[in-house]
């Protein structure tokens, strides 16, 4: 299993999935999105390992 | 996926470009694409004052960053708007803004609404017919009060704010629902000074507020990441919503649909409306002198009535 973090929920998910996969299955727009993976940016195509740890940053803003 | 122009690891994928970056490369394209844009809009030479209206968040300090390091040059104003609501907002975001300013040595002017005015946006809200329950109405009139009279008291040669591309497709999906025709008229990057209001010019207008937030995570800028707590409900972030659905599914529908619109604006899809507004707005407000249609106070000194 691997973590998805955003705005303090976090999201079990499987591994051996793209992170876009993960994103779209949890109803998460990618494209709204900034992914970071150890404290750096990774694009969506990268596939989750057993015990990753993914945060989230919305970049969306209402105002 | 790889970098598109040197092969190592990509860090952003952008579908609407058909371009992958690694951070190196995306950190220069960013400032290439703004350059481009601020020529093609005829925005700003180096020789004009710039003042950058800034919020504390990412696109606005990524977009003073690429505003100095492109080598214009530029003050920041922040307008401490005094909403709390229990996250302490806006001191947190005037804490981004000056540490930003300060790590770069740029000069930023902080406009504390409570102290010059007596109150604040929560304050608007609560006690003003035009605020109660809107207070991203009241927010957006005492902002653009603020920005243009601080740009022209201090003799600034254009006013630049960092609206990104969603934000101007969510305010072009508006008013075209509602065939606001007045407001599609003056949707361009450049808004030309007029008696009164100085210069606006909209620099990000095509840059994807995804881009710029990941302008502004690889260079280290300090942003501020939380949200207003007010625009939670806002319509703004609806509509940005349903966009980004859409350009989930076929990227690069907002560029198009923003893209061409300013070409429709440019082959005078509406002409007779595009100096309406200015020119209706040609008397002086009593109390502080900013342009106003009738000759009586204007929208903002009304909110002290």
């Amino acid at each position: 299993m691997a973590t998805i973090e955003l705005k303090n929920r976090v999201f079990h998910v499987s591994a051996n999935t793209s992170i876009r996969c993960a994103l779209l299955k949890l109803d998460l727009p990618p494209h709204a999105h900034l992914i970071i993976k150890d404290g750096k940016l990774v694009t969506d195509d990268e596939m989750l390992q057993t015990g990753d740890a993914i945060e989230l940053i919305p970049v969306i803003s209402g105002g | 996926m790889r970098c598109r122009k040197c092969g190592e690891k990509a860090v952003i994928n952008m579908r609407q470009h058909r371009l992958s970056l690694c951070a190196a490369h995306f950190l220069e394209w960013l400032p290439q694409q703004t350059e481009r844009f601020i020529g093609k809009y005829n925005m700003s030479s180096r020789r004009d004052r710039i003042l950058v209206a800034v919020s504390g968040g990412k696109d606005s300090l990524a977009l003073w960053d690429i505003l100095d390091k492109l080598g214009y040059p530029s003050e920041g104003l922040y307008i401490d708007l005094g909403v709390d609501e229990g996250l302490a907002y806006s001191s947190k975001s005037k804490e981004s803004s000056e540490q930003f300013a300060a790590e770069r040595v740029l000069s930023l002017q902080i406009v504390d609404l409570k102290n010059q005015f007596g109150k604040t946006i929560p304050d608007f809200t609560k006690r003003t017919r035009r605020g109660r329950n809107k207070p991203c109405s009241i927010c957006g009139l005492v902002k653009r009060h603020i920005m243009n009279q601080q740009a022209i008291r201090g003799g600034f040669d254009v006013l630049v704010t960092a609206h990104n591309l969603d934000d101007e497709a969510a305010i072009l999906l508006a008013n075209t629902l509602n065939w606001s025709l007045e407001y599609l008229a003056r949707g361009q990057p450049v808004l030309p000074a007029a008696a009164g209001f100085t210069r606006k010019a909209k620099p990000f207008c095509r840059i994807y507020e995804r881009e710029s937030a990941a302008y502004a995570f690889l260079s280290g800028i300090q942003f501020m990441r939380e949200e207003c707590p007010f625009s939670t409900d806002s319509k703004q972030l609806f509509y940005k919503t349903h966009l980004n659905e859409w350009e989930e599914n076929t990227p690069g529908t907002k560029l198009r649909f923003y893209g061409n619109y300013l070409n429709a604006l440019e082959q005078g899809a509406l002409p007779e409306r595009q100096q309406k507004s200015e020119a209706l707005a040609s008397q002086q407000c009593p109390t502080c002198g900013q342009p106003t249609i009738t000759g009586e106070l204007c929208a903002f000194c009304r909110l002290f009535t």
